[in-house]
């Protein structure tokens, strides 16, 4: 149960941060994506389900800033998790470097795959702007290893440890 | 280093991301069904509260950025008046010692004595719409004030003439602005001194007039209320002279406009005088 609220507790910070940078850095046209990165981070940190139900209700959450396409982030945030959890078995995600690397490439595949459900369902490619492609991803994928950092010094701390070391937890 | 289990291994790796796909399908693909609605209805219950948190913490984020810098943009402010301050004082003490030499030298030739300006502020409490000519303001017959008194403000630094009091009931009262048609009086140049008439007119700007002919008057020159003038103190600066071009002659006498000092329509605090330089308090016996 307190390892469940944790996460709520971890997902209601994720949308704060997510609503402050959209607040901070929207007026330039780059959209941190904090909620995605805090997903990638809480895949590595959670068991499979747990990963995916993360991930689903993060979409879900940013669903509600759209007007179209209600359920279109929950869809493809599953499907970045199901590439997420391909590659996390291949490279180790706890070093900086891959976090980096990794979640700007899967940040731009989200964007393409968003424009694409967009260009089925409502007939137009979604596009957030290059600008929000090259430099938006590029900062998510810098802003990952301190989310990272975070939340694992947070889920080892004191009553909250995991004992399980294979870092699966939910 | 961390255990390794594969996706395959996992289990779940080919479900799951199955059954969250058709799910997420299905809310994009029937958004109007009942389920989907309910299931919306609830996700609004647990999100809006959520978003609604993360707006107020943004905005107190952003009011703490403000409020420090503000506090800063204060002290800085402070630290600059607090010279400012020290300044003036000095400027006041030199002002004093040029006061009381002026005292002496006026004695010396037997000069009048000029009144040092006094009165009561009062704040405007209201303009009336349909006659921008005069403003009501929240001191009457209680506090002194009486009909005819001199009115002047403060604006961007400078004393200026407002106008004078028309009306007086026991709390507030009624003050005709220089700016006024009926408004009028006697005034010099303080560069050609020359005397002249100050009016206001219906456009809401002043003139002046009955300026005698003879040497140039100067654009932008000075202004004053008149000794000569029954209901204003001498020297209140009233405006400064208007542009060379717009000046005329009629009737051998110039009449030309004037940039008033202070702009009667927009104050918000004036200081009215005792009329004909009685101090209030004896105005109110």
């Amino acid at each position: 149960m307190i390892k469940f609220l944790n996460i709520c507790f971890i997902f209601v910070v994720a949308t704060i941060a997510h609503w402050l940078a959209i607040e901070l850095l929207g007026q330039y046209g780059i959209i941190l994506g904090i909620m995605f990165a805090f997903t990638l981070v809480m895949a590595s940190k959670l068991s499979e389900f747990g990963g995916y139900l993360f991930g689903f209700f993060s979409g879900l959450f940013l669903d509600f800033f759209g007007k179209n396409l209600f359920g279109a982030n929950a869809l493809v945030f599953t499907w970045i998790i199901f590439i997420f959890y391909i590659i996390d078995d291949k490279i180790d995600f706890r070093d900086s470097g891959p976090q980096i690397v990794i979640t700007t490439a899967l940040n731009m595949l989200f964007l393409i795959l968003y424009g694409l459900v967009g260009k089925v369902f409502i007939g137009e490619f979604v596009w957030q702007g290059f600008v929000n492609f090259l430099i938006g991803s590029v900062l998510t994928g810098l802003l990952l290893p301190l989310i990272y950092l975070l939340i694992d010094k947070y889920l080892s701390w004191g009553p909250l440890k995991n004992n399980n070391e294979t870092k699966r937890i939910f | 280093m961390k255990q390794k289990v594969s996706a395959l291994e996992r289990g779940y790796s080919k479900i799951l991301p199955a059954v969250f796909s058709a799910i997420a399908l299905l809310i994009m693909i029937l958004p109007l069904q009942s389920a989907v609605v309910s299931a919306r209805s609830i996700l609004t219950y647990i999100f809006i509260p959520q978003i609604r948190t993360s707006h107020k913490i943004t905005q107190y984020a952003k009011d703490a950025f403000q409020s420090t810098r503000d506090l800063l943009e204060t002290a800085d402010n402070n630290l600059k008046l607090q010279e400012e301050v020290s300044r003036l004082l000095l400027e006041n003490a030199q002002l004093e010692s040029l006061l009381a030499e002026n005292q002496r030298l006026n004695d010396a030739l037997q000069l009048p004595k000029k009144n040092k300006w006094q009165g009561l502020w009062a704040k405007v409490a209201y303009r009336e719409p349909s006659r921008r000519g005069t403003i009501i303001v929240d001191k009457g017959s209680q506090d002194g004030i009486a009909l005819r008194s001199p009115v002047i403000a403060m604006q961007d630094g400078q004393v200026g003439l407002v106008g004078k009091v028309i009306e007086v009931s026991p709390k507030t009262s009624k003050v005709l602005l220089s700016s006024d048609e009926d408004f009028s009086v006697a005034a010099y140049l303080s560069q050609s001194n020359k005397e002249g008439l100050v009016l206001g007119n219906s456009k809401g700007t002043m003139l002046i007039k009955y300026i005698t002919l003879g040497k140039d008057l100067t654009e932008g020159e000075k202004i004053y209320t008149s000794v000569s003038s029954a209901i204003f103190p001498d020297g209140v600066l009233i405006g400064y002279l208007g542009s060379a071009s717009k000046q005329k002659i009629e009737d051998s006498f110039i009449t030309a406009p004037i940039i008033p000092a202070v702009d009667s329509n927009s104050v918000n605090e004036v200081l009215i005088m005792p009329a004909l330089n009685l101090p209030l308090g004896e105005q109110k016996k």
